[in-house]
């Protein structure tokens, strides 16, 4: 009985470090999707390639992989804000998605290209092993990766409830029309949300290259996670985003525990396929 | 008999004697592959060209119609010209089925769902695996011909798969269901308000547009004497047959088969002069982000306003 109580509670702290790492792998998806009602299928793509900047910064030159994140995600704050300029402020809608699609297919075909299939690891030297709690194993990897994740989220948020900028984008977010008659300026408002989308999900992909092997095709599971936990959390909520990485990280977790691996990834697609049928504004969402 | 019959009835006819004509069997090969993705072009066609819902997980229904054809040829003995139209009612049930709950959705949530279900499927493929045999795939009998044969028969038979899509493609923009597809894609309010049954018409299209891509699965399972989970729910017969649309114009009859004639030779030749993996889909996404940007309407939209050309 105690043995099963430790399994349980180990299924769940797994969970809950997973939750926190995807909440920001969606934070920037969120954000777009919110602020622009454009659901950007490149996003998981991005965090490919931050992954792989961090990796190829760190294996060269020999930065420090915490470090060749900062870096990774302010090169991808760049391309983001060009592709927006000239490419995503000429669509709207569903072609947009469209769009973001084929930019998604072609840049992680140019990974597959440069890079080929083969798995590489950041294998960071000082957080290897696990620390033991009460008997629950915490591997310190994943503890740093939430970490950095959760502290990175409670700035996103701070960020949008008390600063200007971030007020605007949350004006944008409810009505553009109003925001845009107040004197925002809606359309640069758009374009640096959607380098800070991209730029963020930089963050998180360094941080999950760290924790699990990647390829460049990595990219399409991750973004299915990333569609499920930003329609199940609802549009334009972070914090509906919060709670459902939270859940969709435990359920996997007690899922891959207590049934078996190769069921987890179902779990989110399970999840996103349930909520646009039930409820599809999503937990804490604006009705859509 | 007006110019457009001659040039469609000529185009048949030639066609039909390609297997007897063609120099080498790999022509032959190379068009019924073409034909394979003309009909899931064709099929997404009708709801993503004509009605305006995108779906970005077509190759579940191809997918599915492989699945029906292998498992019933090879565990059951089944005559795989039964299982070939078998497989496209079964991708159409599964259409039925999630069309309930997706096709309320509107724009990006569509192709999000689709996206997702297309995923969800291969998934399970890969892990039910007293019924698909999971990772290993399943294994066809050959067929009992020798291969010339076999491939004409293929041939006969995507060919006959095609002209079916295309006629029920041109029968439908003729037809006052076609009307209000396309009045459902330009505006679903204003087609609701004038008495359009939008849901109805909806199924209808979603339907039809599973349909073929099934019964061309399963002839690909039958040709291909083996099948696995990767192959068959491949992302990229989803976005290929996005893109072969739009490249030749998405609600339109023709559209589908311009694009997919020229972008799968494309395709072929990308594959065959570079062979480092991942330079054919490159080319192919780089074609597509530049349709998207400078050819919204495709190729029959563009030589309909520039070159005042009437294609249908």
């Amino acid at each position: 009985m105690i043995g099963d109580i430790a399994t349980l509670t180990q299924a769940i702290v797994t969970g809950i470090l997973l939750g926190g790492i995807y909440s920001l792998m969606s934070s920037g998806l969120s954000l777009i999707f919110g602020v622009m009602d454009i659901p950007n299928a490149s996003q998981a793509v991005f965090a490919v390639l931050a992954a792989y900047i961090t990796y190829w910064t760190y294996t060269l030159v020999g930065i420090d992989p915490f470090i060749g994140m900062v870096f990774s995600a302010i090169i991808l704050f760049a391309i983001g804000i060009v592709m927006y300029k000239y490419m995503v402020s000429r669509v709207s809608g569903l072609m947009a998605f469209t769009l973001l699609y084929m930019v998604a297919m072609f840049l992680e075909n140019t990974m597959i290209f440069v890079w080929t299939n083969l798995y590489r690891g950041i294998r960071v030297p000082y957080l290897t092993g696990s620390i033991n709690i009460y008997g629950i194993y915490v591997p310190s990897d994943r503890l740093a990766g939430f970490l950095i994740s959760v502290i990175g989220f409670g700035l996103l948020t701070y960020f949008l409830k008390y600063t200007y900028t971030g007020k605007a984008i949350r004006a944008t977010m409810q009505n553009p029309r109003a925001a845009s008659l107040m004197g925002i300026n809606v359309n640069s408002i758009y374009l640096f949300s959607f380098g800070l989308g991209i730029a963020l999900s930089g963050f998180a992909g360094a941080i999950l290259g760290i924790i699990y092997p990647f390829n460049p095709t990595v990219a399409d599971e991750w973004i299915g996670v990333m569609f499920a936990i930003v329609v199940f959390g609802g549009l334009g909520s972070l914090m509906g985003t919060f709670i459902a990485s939270m859940i969709i990280g435990i359920v996997s977790s007690l899922v891959g525990t207590y049934a078996s691996l190769v069921w987890s990834p179902l779990i989110a697609f399970a999840i996103l396929v349930i909520t646009l049928w039930v409820r599809p504004s999503g937990l804490m969402g604006r009705k859509v | 008999m007006s110019r457009n019959k001659i040039i469609v009835l000529a185009l048949m006819v030639l066609l039909v004697i390609v297997p007897f004509i063609s120099p080498e069997l790999f022509y032959v090969d190379f068009l019924l592959l073409m034909f394979m993705y003309t009909v899931i072009a064709a099929g997404w066609n009708i709801i993503g060209g004509y009605t305006g819902y995108y779906s970005f997980g077509h190759t579940a229904f191809f997918g599915l119609g492989a699945y029906t054809t292998a498992i019933l040829v090879a565990k059951y003995g089944v005559s795989p010209f039964i299982t070939f139209p078998l497989g496209g009612l079964v991708a159409a049930l599964f259409a039925f089925v999630i069309g309930y709950p997706t096709l309320r959705l509107k724009g990006a949530y569509f192709a999000i769902a689709t996206l997702s279900l297309s995923f969800a499927l291969q998934i399970l493929a890969l892990n039910l695996t007293p019924i698909t045999g999971g990772g290993e795939g399943l294994t066809l009998p050959l067929p009992p011909w020798d291969i010339h044969t076999t491939i004409m028969i293929i041939y006969y038979m995507m060919l006959i798969t095609l002209a079916a899509t295309v006629a029920t493609t041109y029968l439908l923009e003729k037809s006052r269901i076609g009307l209000a597809l396309k009045c459902i894609r330009d505006d679903e309010i204003a087609a609701e308000s004038v008495g359009i049954n939008t849901t109805m018409m909806k199924f209808i299209a979603f339907l039809l547009s599973a349909f073929f891509p099934g019964v061309v699965g399963g002839i690909f399972a039958y040709y291909a004497t083996y099948i696995d989970p990767p192959t068959v729910f491949d992302p990229r017969i989803s976005m290929f047959a996005i893109v072969f649309t739009m490249f030749g114009g998405a609600g339109t009859v023709t559209g589908p088969i311009i694009g997919s004639a020229i972008l799968f030779t494309v395709d072929l030749l990308a594959r065959y002069t570079i062979t480092i993996p991942g330079f054919d889909l490159m080319v192919f996404s780089a074609i597509a982000i530049t349709i998207i940007l400078f050819m919204p309407h495709g190729l029959v939209g563009t030589l309909r306003e520039k070159f005042k050309i009437k294609l249908p």
